[in-house]
């Protein structure tokens, strides 16, 4: 799943009611994505100052909306509890009462999970081009500070294809993005830069995207 | 058919004599405007334009709503009815009083009506070609919408990196299928520039990115010369780029 950063307004609030206690979730504005939403959600209903610590343990996952080629994120908790509407829009999680999981109705705003998955290969650190020399007295960069450019494709249907157009509209500038490497369980924050496609057969369609850095 | 691409008319700017102009002599210069003259007294001449760009069927549409205002004394009597028909790819201009319609300026390659319309009075007239302001496809493919921005991938010590991006609208790769029958239509260039929409199938509703195979509106950021297909000169492609503002 690719998730990037958007213009939407990001800060929403969503009441989480475990028994009789209620308490809000307010997300930061400046935290302009699906992923660090919905994790920065996770942490706080798992924080110790909650007034169900130690009762309830929250997670979250997703999967793929075929209808629309984004993700429909997934709210479980290892107990009951409701959540308000507040995430509907932003993380297309519905309000629900006395549940143990909410299943997202709608996709996230800028999440894009194709149907082949988002291949993470080669997040190693690549120097840039820069001037150096043989003897080793200048030297193209740091290679233990140069960024880290790994190499996303992925493979996708129609839906897929202008899915992935439909979110890019909504791009925050500079242009950011979390991918998850499936190997490492590990979502990763990078630049967005170009991104190339091509057919890969009647009805589906190659994509190259260009990531770089631990994103400004 | 249901494959179809329609052209967008143009005007010339504002008028005073937008609409129903009985006996209007303005010089009209765009595809925007006709004009009809009724054989019985007075006869006079009436003009009716949109009052603004207009797409080819929703401006026949307008024209016919215009014509038909309740009109002031000298102005058209008959109730027109102006259609186009997809199956014969004609546009029939009628009247419940004989009438002549004049076509201004490109007006009659825009709607069809190239015969000799300079003598003569009916009831109803029919185009002698097929309109330039909308073809009937055998087949088009639409790609589905690409973000068409340039992107300055910078990076900085430390393993930082910045993507700038510039650009405000998505485009549609189109190939346009058609027979040898729709090249002239397709020459006049009325489509081929300017503002279209292009219906992929019978979805009548607009291209989303959930409901990919809706007509896609936009603007022709490029386009290839017709090409010729095969040894039977029968089938003939075009490749399109469409621009669509985001």
């Amino acid at each position: 799943m690719l998730a990037i950063e958007t213009t939407a307004t990001w800060a929403f609030s969503v009441d989480v009611t475990v028994g009789v206690n209620t308490e809000t979730y307010t997300n930061l504005a400046a935290d302009r994505d699906a992923v660090t939403a919905v994790t920065a959600l996770v942490a706080w209903a798992n924080d110790a100052g909650r007034a169900w610590s130690g009762s309830r343990t929250f997670s979250w996952d997703w999967s793929r909306h075929s209808d629309s080629g984004g993700a429909l994120l997934v709210l479980a908790c290892s107990g009951t509890f409701s959540l308000s509407a507040g995430a509907a829009t932003n993380l297309g999680l519905p309000a629900a009462v006395g549940v143990v999981g909410v299943v997202g109705t709608a996709p996230a705003l800028g999440t894009w999970a194709p149907v082949s998955r988002v291949s993470v290969r080669g997040n190693l650190r690549v120097l840039a081009a820069g001037d150096g020399c043989g003897d080793g007295a200048v030297r193209p960069g740091v290679p233990g500070t140069a960024a880290k450019n790994p190499q996303v494709s992925a493979i996708g249907t129609a839906i897929d294809a202008a899915r992935l157009a439909a979110i890019l509209a909504t791009a925050s500038n500079p242009r950011r993005c979390l991918v998850y490497q499936l190997h490492k369980a590990t979502w990763l924050t990078r630049a967005l830069g170009d991104i190339s496609r091509s057919s890969a057969g009647p009805m589906h369609y190659a994509f190259e995207l260009t990531l770089a850095g631990l994103a400004l | 058919m249901s494959c179809r691409i329609e052209a967008w008319s143009y005007s010339e700017g504002p008028s005073a004599s937008v609409g129903v102009a009985a006996g209007s002599t303005s010089a009209l210069g765009s595809t925007q405007a006709i004009a009809i003259k009724e054989q019985a007294s007075p006869g006079t001449t009436t003009y009716a334009r949109t009052a603004a760009p207009s797409r080819f069927r929703d401006a026949l549409a307008h024209w016919q709503t215009t014509l038909n205002l309740p009109a002031p004394a000298g102005t058209p009597s008959g109730t027109h009815t102006f259609s186009y028909d997809s199956s014969t790819r004609r546009v029939t201009l009628a009247s419940t009083v004989n009438m002549r319609p004049l076509m201004p300026d490109n007006a009659a390659t825009w709607l069809g009506l190239t015969q000799d319309l300079s003598a003569g009075w009916a009831t109803s007239w029919q185009g002698a070609s097929a309109p330039a302001g909308i073809v009937e496809l055998v087949g088009v493919t639409v790609e589905p919408a690409e973000d068409w921005s340039a992107i300055d991938l910078s990076e900085y010590r430390h393993g930082r990196a910045v993507a700038s991006v510039w650009g405000n609208h998505q485009v549609h790769q189109a190939q346009l299928l058609f027979t040898a029958d729709e090249v002239d239509q397709i020459n006049a260039g009325y489509v081929t520039a300017g503002r279209v929409r292009i219906y992929q199938d019978t979805d009548t509703t607009a291209y989303s990115a959930t409901n990919i195979d809706g007509y896609v509106e936009g603007f022709v950021l490029a386009c290839d010369t017709p090409t010729e297909d095969g040894d039977a000169p029968e089938l003939w492609t075009l490749r399109m780029l469409i621009g669509v503002p985001r």
